[in-house]
């Protein structure tokens, strides 16, 4: 610094630089701490959503308690059949000499000429399988009801003793911590809280985009309460495109008209279904895989025998309806919006005739069968 | 400094110099200042933090899973409700009686730093037949401890509030179909 010229641009500049990293370090902390955000609302956050935790599963546990009764009596009113166990024309899995008095036999007894032939009718221990299916079928009618997302067939069951039932649950109930609340207060004006009809844009934020080009739209109003919702990018986008012709053709009074129930499942969801993990314990039930696989696919088929594994399948209904509850008039009404055809003079969907809640789309092998023999419904 | 004052360029460099270490000292008081006052802001806010931390909840689940015995068995304040729920008649006095009882036990007394004496905390119980989407609350039955006061409900923040803003609430199954809608409020006055 010879020149005292430089040495009065030295003094300056870096008197500028501190006033400007000052400033910025300012800006920074500022930023960081000192919005109108309270500092700890995260934790805070975490504080409520523990709080909102411990809430559902006291409600799970009061719903498991009275499902528990309940299925004890339904079990016994039915004779320690399960419904999936009759569901069968041809053949009753562990239970073959049918009804009397429209109760189920468990022993029976058959005179042949001078003799008596004796046969035991009933596994008994089919009887806990059988209580672990009721018992999740009404927990589940139990849990749709909670304003919040519950999994619905999400336990796995142990019995010990006497009645007494433990569920391991498969996938966790999400709430999300990042959703800004809104707190309760009874003293404002009615909020508009009616369901509308299907915001794209809003979809796309509620929805996640996974890897492999999948999308997961659990939780939004396309998808039923309790059950997981996972399609194919250009599935997702079809079945978009059907909740549009359903709202067009006025098919809803209000919200959403279509509803999945089930889409894509991987081979781990598929295989626990093959195996026996789930309620519907079919490996239990159907020990030869040969009468297993009308019941339930074999996830070592890949995507041509199992088709939910493409994540171009959906299982559908019409919202606000249960299979049960869909009369003929529904499912036609389902069918043909599902089976529009799209600008590309092609249907978004076809169905697979024996089911006519499952649709497929995007070239499943079922899919283009359909397209080559020209129909919209096939085996 | 002889040689700087020789000439009228020195002085005004060197006025220049000093104004410059003027400048800087001046700046560096200045964001003292500032990130002091920032920092203390940021304290005060973290202490009203503090009082949010949400107990209601787990106090209106602490009510629900009272155990209690009715007609000699087992069962918790859940279950009674229930009960309650299909026979009016016969379960109403035992559940009034009953919450009335837990609610007094809940009440605390406490310091609040927005208030002078001490207070105590009350609380109040609405069972609702159903969570309205209008926000209006359906009574059913309603009980509260012996020092809830109605004019005093805390609010979410730890300090008061007018009537309305709930603390807690919770959904008790009664069947596959049905579910009542517990909510509960917490109250403070001068003990």
């Amino acid at each position: 610094m010879k020149s005292k010229k430089g040495a009065l641009v030295y003094n300056w500049t870096l008197t500028l630089m501190i006033i400007f990293i000052l400033g910025w370090a300012y800006i920074q902390f500022y930023s960081k701490y000192a919005k109108n955000e309270p500092l700890g609302l995260k934790q805070l956050t975490l504080f409520r959503i523990y709080a909102k935790g411990e809430s559902v599963l006291f409600y799970i546990d009061q719903s498991a308690k009275y499902s528990l009764e309940q299925s004890a009596y339904d079990l016994a009113k039915s004779g320690g059949v399960s419904e999936i166990e009759v569901s069968d024309a041809e053949t009753f899995a562990g239970y073959e000499c049918g009804k009397f008095n429209d109760a189920y036999v468990w022993y029976q007894l058959r005179k042949n000429g001078e003799k008596y032939n004796s046969k035991d009718c009933f596994d008994e221990k089919s009887a806990e399988t059988n209580l672990g299916y009721i018992f999740n079928k009404n927990l589940d009618k139990y849990l749709v009801n909670y304003p919040i997302n519950i999994p619905s067939g999400n336990y796995n069951y142990r019995f010990r003793d006497n009645l007494e039932i433990i569920g391991l649950a498969s996938l966790p109930i999400n709430i999300n911590i990042f959703k800004k609340e809104v707190l309760e207060d009874f003293s404002t004006a009615t909020r508009d809280v009616k369901p509308k009809p299907i915001d794209i844009s809003q979809l796309n934020k509620d929805t996640t985009k996974l890897s492999e080009g999948f999308r997961d739209f659990t939780g939004t109003d396309l998808c039923a309460k309790g059950s997981k919702c996972v399609l194919k990018e250009d599935a997702f986008q079809q079945l978009v495109k059907s909740e549009k012709i359903a709202e067009s053709k006025k098919l809803c009074k209000e919200g959403t008209c279509l509803e999945v129930y089930s889409g894509y499942r991987s081979y781990d969801e598929q295989n626990s279904l093959w195996n026996g993990s789930t309620s519907e314990k079919y490996a239990d039930r159907y020990k030869d895989p040969a009468v297993r696989i009308k019941y339930v696919c074999n996830p070592d088929g890949g995507e041509k025998s199992c088709p939910h594994m493409s994540g171009n399948v959906v299982d559908i209904r019409l919202a606000g309806k249960t299979t049960s509850t869909m009369n003929s008039a529904d499912w036609n009404n389902l069918y043909s919006i599902m089976t529009s055809f799209d600008t590309n003079r092609q249907p978004l969907w076809v169905k697979y005739s024996n089911e006519p809640w499952h649709f497929e789309c995007c070239n499943t092998p079922r899919y283009a069968r359909a397209i080559s023999q020209g129909v919209t419904s096939t085996v | 400094m002889k040689n700087i004052f020789k000439n009228k360029k020195g002085i005004s460099e060197f006025v220049l110099d000093m104004f410059s270490y003027l400048v800087f000292i001046i700046a560096i008081f200045f964001f003292i200042f500032l990130f002091k006052v920032q920092s203390a802001t940021t304290n005060h806010r973290e202490i009203t933090q503090v009082s949010q931390v949400p107990s209601s909840s787990i106090t209106l689940l602490n009510y629900l899973r009272t155990p209690v015995n009715v007609n000699g068995k087992d069962t918790n304040i859940a279950d009674l409700i229930r009960l309650w729920h299909y026979e009016p008649e016969k379960y109403k006095l035992i559940l009034e009686k009953t919450s009335v009882e837990i609610l007094n036990k809940f009440e605390y007394d406490y310091n609040n730093p927005s208030a002078d004496n001490v207070l105590v905390g009350g609380f109040n119980i609405v069972i609702n037949s159903k969570k309205n989407e209008d926000n209006s609350l359906d009574y059913i039955l309603e009980f509260q401890s012996t020092s809830f006061g109605s004019g005093y409900i805390l609010n979410e923040y730890g300090g008061y509030g007018g009537f309305g803003k709930i603390q807690a609430e919770q959904f008790v199954p009664i069947s596959e179909d049905a579910s009542l809608y517990v909510i509960m409020f917490e109250s403070a006055k001068a003990k």
